[in-house]
């Protein structure tokens, strides 16, 4: 603990002592023979060093300053995040809680203390990836130069491994640290993970103990030849060395979809699984085998198919699979996004001794976060009401906006409206969404009158005013 | 002569002082008599796991031992048969006298107890003293109690009438704290005044190492608020039959809110109080009345609705006159609906059985509480339940490191099914667990809960 508190110049003052010193004892000691296998290590070192310095040319610093509508109005924030140049013409590869969409400027800074803009490609937040592409035009006019990292495989990682992290630790530009990779497969999932939506149902996370820090987020993980193996993202605060990245082959093909058309579609059929641990003798099932559902939306695809909470899914299209442990469900999960919009799915599912098939047809997977806006002269700021939102709040319908900041002194403040209220009437007219109401905002921007809202709070129906 | 004359002028003198100070006694004397009017009281309340005692003060209402608690003084939830060992001490001494619980009023919670008795001679019920004139600024004075270790000794307090509010109960303030929670007050001539209720939280700002925190003091012995004694004892004698007895009445009604001034005066209310209703529960009163979600109460039994300060306090008012009402008798609402003004009449039927007193039962061996499902369970929980349907059962308790906690059980689960049987009915449930915890050849079993939006399924182990 007392360590961690001396300010940052001692403590590296300390260590370029301690490592001056090792070279000393090593110069001093070696004999002829260890000279000749120095020398051959430093030769492929010599290589790996080369193409390590050539990752190092490709991390960037990401400067965003982006909308936010959290406080009853819209305000610019901003955030420092780190990158990677993963092409030629400038795709850069970061998270999406680093850039969102509602980014308004976003600045890269190059390895050659070099700035340009850059614009938002393609964003997935249940990834937490990003791309960005870089000004191609002032890139060439400028003759900036950067080099291009490569993707290595994390699919042959092994725990142990020894692997980088590069990136802008709280604003620290070009910080390199160095680890191990703890495990392959760390499951995380959080549902309100990136200002509310939703991330890590279908992938699951590198664990390393390099030091990961805020701001290291989007930067990559690398093996000791400076290839990427991973995106950094999260990691326990608080806690040593936990730090998570998203593995490259999650990573290469959010990057590839991104790239085409912006966003990663994907399907959703409304099933929540469990994890099957041990409970196969219950379900008198052939060992690790199966997917548990614990809970299925109401009203969605494989409710409709007659799926029901407690039901095992014993294969998916004839493919069978083993759903037992909690970092065997992200596949499984990406597996079923992974259909077609629309598409059939036929599941042979075991309901106690009984066994049957059904047929799901796949809906569009939506967020949770519904578009956000901003009404300045009610100093309201709002959310449409997602399908996911609805549900979570047991609400009837998904129609209405929720109410996500107010302004204090403004109308909807005085008029009593609070954070998580769901307005779903105005002048006893049904608000169906976001364009309703910006209809109304209009029409009492050009001739300011009283309107009446009804709110609905945990299905206590209110009545507010809003007045000029 | 005159010595005579002084003599006899003296003796007279001494005998209007004697006979004065017969009349207006002194106010230690007042003390003396009165500390007898309140008892402090000690129960127990008993859960799965363990007992926690519980200190409250009581008055004396009647002449044969009966003790009005404040509504507050039994957490609600907690069942009848959990309520242990009710003990009195007189204030200043050491020793227990039994008492018994009687149960609840059903329109203002207070809760009593009557004493073994030995005791009840030595008491002084406050339906004996007059009752006082309250004015601003008066002078008034009352019994704080001080804790157990203290022998509950009584001590003098006083302060002035700084507001009197209706809430919808009249409630005094004073400019202090002017006696305990539970105990009583009284003026200058001994006249009862007043009943202390809880402690208000009085907001402060707190500055630590130069941070400002905002905080919520409160102290737990000694109150500035109390109802108002002449308004208080027009709600004395609503003892129950018995401890469990269920009369309350119910409109079946839920998410009550009254309107906004800005509101009622854009719907064309005026100044006119009003309570809107969010939801009407099925098979309910106001359900088979017609009254309808969004409907506007305006007036009750003919009486406009009456506008207090805070507005909200209207439905407490409106919640305390359905309780007033017995089963089967009838109410009428006037309503306001869509700019309409028309009149219901509900005939009150009996209210669904109350947390306290549904039926649980603890599974010690594994650590769980399962409790019936309430019709007051489908609110909380949003549920659209159809009448007479029983979606499960709820989980009420969970023991720490229990098989059940290390499954995954939790406090408010709703038990759809247990080991792929659907649960309809508490005694079904009870059975069914009882069955699997006596098969010697099952280890574990399967619950199917509702949590919130979703479900889990839930692993048991039955060893």
């Amino acid at each position: 603990m007392l360590v961690k508190m001396l300010p940052p110049s001692i403590m590296l003052k300390n260590s370029l002592r301690q490592v001056g010193s090792d070279w000393a004892i090593r110069i001093r000691f070696a004999g002829f023979v260890w000279s000749v296998a120095i020398l051959a290590a430093l030769v492929t070192s010599a290589q790996a060093r080369a193409s390590f310095d050539r990752l190092l040319e490709a991390v960037v610093r990401i400067d965003v300053r982006e909308t936010s509508f959290e406080g009853g109005s819209s305000r610019l924030i901003s955030g420092v995040g780190s990158g990677v140049i993963l092409s030629k013409d400038g795709l850069v590869l970061t998270n999406a809680h680093v850039v969102s969409p509602q980014a308004v400027d976003i600045w890269v800074t190059l390895a050659s203390l070099e700035r340009v803009r850059a614009e938002l490609l393609g964003w997935d937040h249940w990834t937490d990836l990003a791309l960005l592409r870089l000004d191609i035009e002032d890139v060439k006019e400028r003759k900036l130069r950067y080099s291009v990292a490569k993707f290595g495989r994390s699919d042959s990682l092994k725990p142990g491994q020894t692997v980088f992290a590069a990136g802008t630790p709280h604003g620290l530009s070009r910080t390199v640290t160095k680890g191990i990779i703890s495990n392959k497969e760390r499951y995380y999932r959080d549902s309100t993970g990136i200002r509310g939506y939703e991330t890590g149902f279908f992938n699951t996370w590198l664990q390393t103990d390099a030091a990961i820090n805020p701001g290291n987020s989007g930067g990559p993980l690398v093996d000791a030849d400076g290839r990427v193996i991973g995106i950094n993202t999260r990691t326990y605060l608080g806690a040593d060395n936990l730090g998570f990245a998203i593995p490259e082959k999650t990573a290469r093909q959010v990057m590839l979809a991104l790239e085409s058309y912006g966003e990663v579609e994907r399907s959703y059929i409304g099933i929540s699984p469990g994890f099957l641990q041990d409970m196969e003798a219950f379900y008198e099932l052939e060992a690790n085998q199966g997917l548990l559902i614990n809970s299925v939306d109401p009203g969605s695809p494989a409710a409709i198919a007659g799926i029901r909470a407690s039901d095992i899914v014993l294969s998916i299209d004839g493919k069978h699979f083993d759903g037992r442990f909690p970092e065997q469900i992200p596949p499984i999960r990406n597996l079923i996004a992974s259909y077609g919009v629309g598409e059939e799915i036929s599941m042979e599912v075991k309901r106690g001794e009984e066994m049957f098939s059904v047929v799901v047809v796949t809906e569009r997977l939506e967020s949770r976060v519904g578009k956000e806006w901003a009404f300045e002269k009610w100093g309201l700021t709002v959310q449409e009401v997602s399908r996911t939102f609805a549900r979570e709040r047991q609400l009837e319908s998904d129609d209405g906006v929720v109410v996500i900041g107010t302004q204090s002194a403004f109308p909807a403040e005085k008029a009593g409206l609070r954070r998580g209220d769901v307005i779903s009437k105005i002048n006893q007219m049904e608000l169906a969404g976001l364009d309703d109401l910006k209809g109304f905002y209009d029409a009492y921007k050009s001739s300011p009158e009283a309107l009446l809202m009804e709110t609905l709070r945990n299905r206590t129906v209110s009545f507010k005013v809003i007045k000029p | 002569m005159t010595k005579r004359f002084i003599r006899s002028l003296a003796i007279g003198v001494i005998a209007i002082g004697v006979l004065s100070s017969k009349a207006e006694f002194t106010l230690d004397e007042l003390f003396e008599e009165r500390r007898d009017s309140v008892l402090a009281v000690e129960f127990f309340v008993e859960t799965e796991v363990d007992r926690r005692p519980v200190t409250v003060n009581g008055m004396v209402v009647s002449n044969d031992g009966v003790l009005q608690l404040a509504a507050n003084a039994i957490p609600g939830w907690v069942s009848i048969d959990k309520l242990k060992e009710f003990k009195v001490y007189v204030l200043g001494e050491s020793k227990a006298y039994d008492a018994e619980y009687l149960g609840s009023d059903r329109a203002y919670g207070w809760h009593f107890v009557q004493v073994e008795e030995v005791l009840r001679d030595r008491l002084k019920p406050v339906t004996d003293y007059q009752l006082a004139e309250m004015k601003t600024g008066q002078s008034l004075w009352g019994i704080g109690v001080a804790m157990k270790n203290l022998d509950f000794k009584p001590y003098f307090m006083r302060a002035e009438v700084s507001t009197i509010q209706l809430l919808p109960a009249t409630v005094g303030f004073a400019t202090r704290e002017i006696t305990s929670p539970g105990s009583i007050l009284f003026d200058d001539s001994g006249a009862f005044a007043g009943w202390g209720t809880a402690p208000l939280n009085m907001e402060r700002y707190l500055t630590i190492e130069g941070q400002l925190y905002q905080a919520y003091l409160r102290k737990p012995d000694q109150t500035t608020t109390f109802f108002v004694a002449s308004e208080l004892v027009k709600t004395f004698g609503g003892l129950p039959s018995s401890p469990d007895s269920n009369d309350m009445t119910w409109l079946g009604v839920v998410g009550l809110q009254t309107i906004d001034d800005e509101v009622a005066e854009l719907m064309g209310l005026g100044d006119q109080a009003a309570i809107s209703i969010s939801q009407i529960l099925n098979d309910s009163p106001a359900a088979e009345a017609g009254l309808r979600e969004r409907d506007l109460i305006i007036s009750i039994d003919g009486e406009p609705l009456k506008r207090y300060t805070p507005r909200r306090v209207a439905v407490a008012d409106l919640e305390q006159q359905i309780a007033k009402h017995g089963i089967g008798e009838t109410m009428k609402l006037g309503i306001s609906r869509d700019g309409e003004t028309l009149e219901v009449e509900i005939v009150l039927g009996q209210a669904p059985k109350l947390v306290r007193q549904a039926s649980r039962f603890y599974f010690e061996n594994l650590g769980f509480t399962i409790r019936e499902f309430l019709v007051y369970d489908s609110v909380s929980m949003k549920l659209d339940v159809e009448p007479g349907e029983t979606p499960g059962v709820i989980t009420s308790f969970v023991k720490t490191n229990s098989n059940a906690h290390t499954g995954g059980a939790q406090m408010g689960d709703l038990i759809k099914e247990i080991d792929g049987v659907p649960i309809d009915h508490f005694d079904q449930a009870i059975a069914l667990i009882e069955e699997l915890e006596a098969d010697d050849s099952k280890n574990e079993f399967v619950l199917l809960v509702a949590r919130g939006a979703d479900t889990s399924v839930l692993r048991i182990a039955l060893k």
